[in-house]
Parts: C-alpha cells; sequence; structure tokens
C-alpha cells in the first residue's frame, strides 16, 4: 500500500494566502495579465526610423541584451520550480507559475520589438561581450541545471543568487529602469516604454520572491546556506559590474542622456537594501517573516 | 595550498611593505591593472575587540600593474588618494582572510568607498581581485589573537 501523498490545498488550514508568495501570486493575476500582442508598436517604429546610426545601433544592442537574457531565464527557471514542487511548497510553486509565464512573455515582447520596430532578424550575438557571456551562458544555466543532481538547501541559494539577485535584481532591474527613463526622457517610443513598464513591475515581483526564497533558506539552514549566498555574490557581481562596463566601453559617448553613473547607483542601492533584508533573516524565524515580512515583500515588489 | 604567512600586523609599515612586494611580484596583478593610475588608500576603524585601539590607514601607491610605495600615509595623502575604501576591522579581517569579496562588501554596503565611485572602479574589477588575492597571500595578524581564529562574524 502506498504511503498517503500529503496535499495542501485539501489539508486543515489549506492555502495559506499570507505567505509572501500568496501574496505575490495574488498581485500577478491582477496585474501582470498583459498581453505583448496588445502592444502598438507603430509610432514606436516611425521614431526608429528617426533615430542616428549611432542611437539605433545602442538601443539595438541593449535591445538584444534583454532578449538574449529573458530568453536564458526562460530556458533555465524549470529545475528551480521542480525542487520547490518535489518539497510540496504549493503555495510558491503556485506563484513560480506565474513566474515562468512572465518570463515566457517578456521573451514575445523583445521578438516584437526586434523584428516590428528595428526590423532586425540577424544573427546579433556580437552584443554578448565576455563578462555577459560568462553569467547569461556559464553561471545562470550551471547554477539552475544544478538543482536536477542537488536539491540541498546550499544549492538552491546559489541557484536563487544566482537567477534572482545578480540576473533579475543587478542586470535586468538596472537595465529596465535605465531603458526606460531614457526612452521617457527623450519622449520616444511609447509601445517600448509600455511594455517595459509591465516587464519592471513583473521584475519586481520576481525580485521579491528571490528574497523571501533566500530569506526562507537562512531561517532554515542558518550559515551555511548564508554563506553560501555571500560566496556566490562575490564570484559574480564583479561579473556583472564588468557587463556594465563592458557596455558602456563599447562606445565613446552615449546618446540619450545614458549616464553609467546613474546606472551604478541605481544597481548598488537596490543591491544593498536587499542583501541587507536578506542578512536579517540570520536572526529571525519563519514566524517574523510571516508575520513582518509579508508586508515587506509586497513592497519589494513595487520597488 | 599554503597557509597565508603571519609574521606581520595587520595595517602597520611592515605589513604595507610586504603586500606592495607581492603586488610587485605578481603578474596576475600586472596584467590586470596594466591600466590602472592612482594611489588606494585602505582605512580600517577601530575596534578594541580586534585589538584595533585607533584607526590605521594604509597607502599603495599603484601606477600601471607597478605598486611605486607602500607605506602608512602621510599628510595629503588622503587627498591624492584615488580611491579610499574604509570599513570596520571585522570587515577587514574577512577581506584578508579571503571571505569577503571586495566588490560584494562594497555593494553591501560592509566596506565603503569613501573617495573614488563605483563607476571609476569599475574598469578595476579583475586589478581589485588581485590586490586582494595580494593582501591574503601577505597574510598578516590582529594584535587580539582571539579575533585571528576563523569567523563569518
Amino acid at each position: 500500500m502506498s504511503a498517503q501523498r500529503q496535499l495542501t490545498s485539501t489539508a486543515a488550514g489549506g492555502l495559506n494566502r499570507n505567505l509572501p508568495p500568496m501574496r505575490l501570486w495574488a498581485k500577478a493575476k491582477r496585474v501582470g495579465i498583459w498581453d505583448p500582442a496588445d502592444i502598438p508598436l507603430e509610432k514606436d517604429r516611425e521614431d526608429w526610423l528617426s533615430l542616428s546610426d549611432l542611437e539605433r545601433e545602442v538601443l539595438l544592442h541593449l535591445t538584444s541584451l534583454f532578449q538574449a537574457g529573458e530568453e536564458s531565464v526562460t530556458l533555465d527557471l524549470l529545475p528551480l520550480i521542480q525542487v520547490i514542487a518535489s518539497e510540496g511548497r504549493l503555495e510558491e510553486e503556485m506563484f513560480l507559475t506565474s513566474f515562468l509565464w512572465e518570463e515566457a512573455k517578456h521573451v514575445d515582447f523583445f521578438s516584437r520589438v526586434l523584428s516590428e520596430v528595428f526590423g532586425q532578424n540577424e544573427d546579433l550575438s556580437r552584443f554578448m561581450t565576455p563578462s555577459y557571456q560568462a553569467i547569461f551562458y556559464d553561471a545562470l544555466p550551471q547554477a539552475l541545471t544544478a538543482l536536477r543532481e542537488d536539491s540541498s538547501p546550499v544549492a538552491q541559494a546559489t541557484a536563487s543568487v544566482t537567477y534572482n539577485m545578480i540576473v533579475e535584481g543587478v542586470l535586468a532591474e538596472t537595465g529596465y529602469h535605465s531603458y526606460y527613463q531614457m526612452l521617457t526622457r527623450n519622449n520616444l517610443m511609447p509601445g517600448i516604454q509600455e511594455g517595459i513598464g509591465y516587464l519592471k513591475s513583473d521584475e519586481a515581483r520576481h525580485i521579491a520572491y528571490g528574497v523571501f526564497l533566500l530569506s526562507r533558506l537562512v531561517i532554515e539552514n542558518g550559515d551555511e546556506v548564508w554563506e553560501a549566498i555571500e560566496r556566490r555574490m562575490g564570484e559574480l557581481l564583479p561579473q556583472a559590474i564588468m557587463t556594465i562596463h563592458e557596455l558602456f566601453g563599447t562606445y565613446e559617448t552615449m546618446p540619450f542622456g545614458l549616464e553609467v553613473d546613474e546606472l551604478v547607483g541605481f544597481a548598488t542601492s537596490q543591491f544593498e537594501r536587499r542583501i541587507k533584508r536578506i542578512e536579517k533573516a540570520r536572526n529571525q524565524t519563519m514566524d517574523d517573516i510571516l508575520k513582518v515580512d509579508t508586508e515587506a515583500v509586497v513592497a519589494e515588489s513595487n520597488a | 595550498m599554503s597557509e597565508p604567512k603571519k609574521e606581520y600586523e595587520v595595517f602597520t609599515q611592515s605589513w604595507v611593505q610586504a603586500w606592495a612586494d607581492e603586488l610587485r611580484s605578481s603578474e596576475a596583478y600586472r596584467l590586470a591593472a596594466i591600466k590602472w593610475e592612482g594611489a588606494l588608500m585602505v582605512e580600517m576603524e577601530a575596534d578594541p575587540d580586534y585589538g584595533i585601539d585607533a584607526e590605521r590607514a594604509v597607502f599603495l601607491d599603484l601606477w600601471h600593474g607597478d605598486c611605486r610605495s607602500g607605506r602608512l600615509p602621510i599628510d595629503g595623502d588622503q587627498d591624492n588618494a584615488e580611491f579610499i575604501i574604509r570599513g570596520p576591522a571585522a570587515a577587514w579581517k574577512r577581506v584578508l582572510d579571503g571571505d569577503l569579496e571586495p566588490i560584494f562588501g562594497i555593494m553591501s554596503g560592509k566596506l565603503k568607498l569613501t573617495r573614488g565611485s563605483m563607476t571609476a572602479l569599475m574598469p578595476f574589477v579583475g586589478a581589485a581581485k588581485e590586490l586582494v588575492a595580494a593582501a591574503v597571500r601577505t597574510g598578516g595578524y590582529f594584535p587580539n589573537s582571539n579575533s585571528n581564529e576563523g569567523e563569518n562574524s
């Protein structure tokens, strides 16, 4: 006779709607339902045709990095979802279904931008600099694929730092913030502005989940996980910083008023705030996280 | 892998000279810092738990992959340094033990870049890594022997 399977939704109490991932799930159902196909891009195409060669090259460069990044995170997320599901964390898995769906929509959106606005169908791998490749071609898939063989808390933390804190938290969020500022300040490409606005909101929820996941892993497993988080940050932050440096180093002058100081300042302040929240978990219990951090996690998803 | 040397008390003249010697003999540092121009000052806040009764600082005159001198600061050094990194003894202990990567240290607020910016430091991420690797190889001990045990504070 097989052992009775323990199901969450039919157990006493049912789904825990106060868990931060359930709050994020509720929010994803409300604000994450945009369709890339609904965004009009005709004016964006007109704007594109009016830009200088340098302006087009920089936009194409940035968008290529975003497109490749979104494809990478879509391809690489599944092992983490599998681990969370195998641990029976239904509420977290429910949120992660929206997470993966949203990443796929981001791929869809940038694909439209590249083809319908920029008229591109050439190979864009020339924009993938060595540090970018080190993160997206090697570190990210390796850390997530490793979960298929090793689902330990340390392996989960390593994967989440790579995915949520470095790729999403430093590179994607900073990139989208700057891209959005660049377009709004110059009153360009309203369709892309609209799409990036949705992406920023989606990514904020993903990062908020990452902060929750890492905090939970620290609380449940202690210093072993915290040390793995610090180690992984130490390995990848220099690569992430070099990725920004390589992007700006490609051009003598950046158009659109794009300032590296502003970009790095934003990345640093966001990162510092999040790592402090995760470090705080070293002295917290899960009750603390559930009582206090539900609001903090939701606030993070608005950041 | 051999244990780090411990004969020098950290943030002293003999220690910073030994660090400078390590840099001069490091081909990895020379290559990583080939475009580096300007001095680095490293400041450690006082912390009696580590036997550091008063603030300490060291000054490295770095130029295109070379370390022209390593010494305690003199008047004017603070104004002449391209970068000043400041932190508590606990954080520097972890850096010197190889447990805290300096870019992570700065971005997480454990260390402060009080002169220069992350943007200016960005091209020298590889050089910063080799600078720290040389400091780790230099070794050194803190005056309070209890603080020389491994830890992760």
